[in-house]
């Protein structure tokens, strides 16, 4: 499925690491194996208790009620060690740079062959993701043009859901800068015109990308910006 | 989206956030009556410049790390391994290539929000040292290897420094006394 936009890229130099960026030591943890035994980790009085949080709700995607049952569903977390991210750094890493408006949010899918997947109940297969689809409004180019569809990475679908470290999902009617690259994950996407978000960083009122690393930038300094570093 | 966990850490020192009365997702941890065991299953390509690094004693020394922490904490200690053939793709994260290393945990979406797995990815293009050097495509494979163990364990990033779960460039490599506090604060008192 990695065709067109991948070769392409791949062409441009513009991806590093569309394919060949592999994980080269694999560490996974599993309970119930032998080896350390939890003995002193004991949490306070209550600490196994259903409990809720008014910030919990703010912070993540809503799981139904039905999901508060033991066993119905799993929720995972990516988290990322990697230098601060640049202007430079998100520019290199993408084949197309957009400013728009996030219009809305589609049906989050599986990455599998046809999109579905049994519950989860115990486990979180290694290479098993959830992908939701975006539609934007307003779209100012500033690297290449808008693909015909974004993904991001994450979302619920029934009880479980994938969340990214550092990666919020935008809301509806937020305008924002979007940085898209082709997917290294050949089964996320069902033609090669979906790009995903590797980076998203919000647009003022005032008309200034608020990038993490390089500071208040306006607009149209942010496209040249952009432009100069894909060159 | 925002992963919540990230605000146990940001929270220290100072204004200790409390999981003994609330149970959101940063407080979400391995349960305390499982054992657990760690294998690394290693893919290497004999074409990469950093072929002959070998993370297992940089894994090895980031499980040390946090049994000094606590020797009871839920963290392995015993690091197999399983030599497979090379893979081609690093897929599981978003695109970009520029991250050195990433975990993915996954716990019970019902509350109390137990950890069932983790898996930590190394991203075989960087190639690793261990003079603290950080960039792009070099970073400190002691450092990454601890601050990949801490999320294993539950931890989030954490916007204070010296922090070895605080993402990117460091000076230090070893679990400092705000990964401490990110520690007891989940699981409890040692």
């Amino acid at each position: 499925v990695l065709t067109g936009l991948t070769r392409a890229a791949r062409a441009s130099g513009s991806l590093i690491a569309i394919v060949g960026l592999a994980a080269a030591f694999v560490v996974a943890l599993t309970v119930g194996r032998s080896s350390a035994t939890l003995t002193g980790a004991t949490p306070p009085p209550g600490q196994d208790e259903p409990a809720s949080s008014s910030v919990q709700d703010s912070l993540a995607p809503t799981l139904a009620a039905s999901c508060e049952t033991v066993g119905s569903g799993l929720t995972s977390s990516i988290s990322f060690d990697r230098p601060d991210p640049t202007l430079a750094t998100e520019t290199h890493a993408s084949s197309a740079v957009l400013i728009a408006t996030i219009a809305s949010f589609g049906t989050p899918t599986w990455n599998t062959a046809d999109g579905t997947h049994e519950p989860l109940t115990d486990h979180w297969p290694r290479d098993l993701l959830i992908y939701t689809p975006v539609t934007l409004n307003a779209i100012d180019a500033a690297l290449d043009g808008a693909p015909e569809g974004i993904l991001f990475l994450g979302g619920t679908i029934g009880c479980d859901r994938l969340m990214v470290e550092g990666s919020e999902f935008p809301s509806v009617g937020e305008r924002v800068a979007l940085f898209l690259a082709p997917s290294h994950d050949d089964r996320a996407v069902s033609d090669a015109q979906h790009l995903s978000v590797i980076a998203a960083w919000p647009v003022d009122n005032a008309g200034n990308v608020l990038t993490p690393a390089d500071g208040i930038m306006p607009i149209a300094t942010f496209k040249t910006s952009v432009q100069k570093l894909a060159q | 989206m925002v992963l919540g966990w990230t605000q146990l850490n940001n929270n220290y020192p100072g204004s200790p956030v409390s999981c003994t009365n609330v149970d959101p997702w940063w407080c979400w941890r391995w349960p305390k009556n499982g054992s657990l065991s760690a294998t690394v299953d290693i893919y290497l390509d004999s074409s990469l410049a950093n072929a002959n690094i070998d993370l297992r004693s940089d894994v090895r020394k980031g499980i040390n790390q946090w049994h000094l922490v606590c020797a009871a904490n839920p963290i392995l200690n015993e690091v197999s391994t399983n030599v497979g053939t090379p893979i081609q793709e690093y897929r599981g994260s978003l695109d970009d290539p520029s991250a050195w290393a990433e975990t993915l945990v996954s716990a019970q979406s019902a509350s109390p929000h137990r950890i069932v797995s983790a898996l930590t990815r190394f991203n075989y293009l960087v190639t690793w040292n261990r003079s603290l050097t950080f960039d792009a495509t070099h970073a400190d494979a002691r450092k990454v290897a601890t601050h990949e163990l801490g999320h294993a364990e539950g931890l989030g990033h954490t916007g204070h420094s010296p922090a070895v779960m605080r993402q990117g460039a460091t000076t230090y490599w070893k679990v400092q006394t705000d990964d401490v506090l990110g520690m007891q604060a989940a699981y409890g008192s040692c």
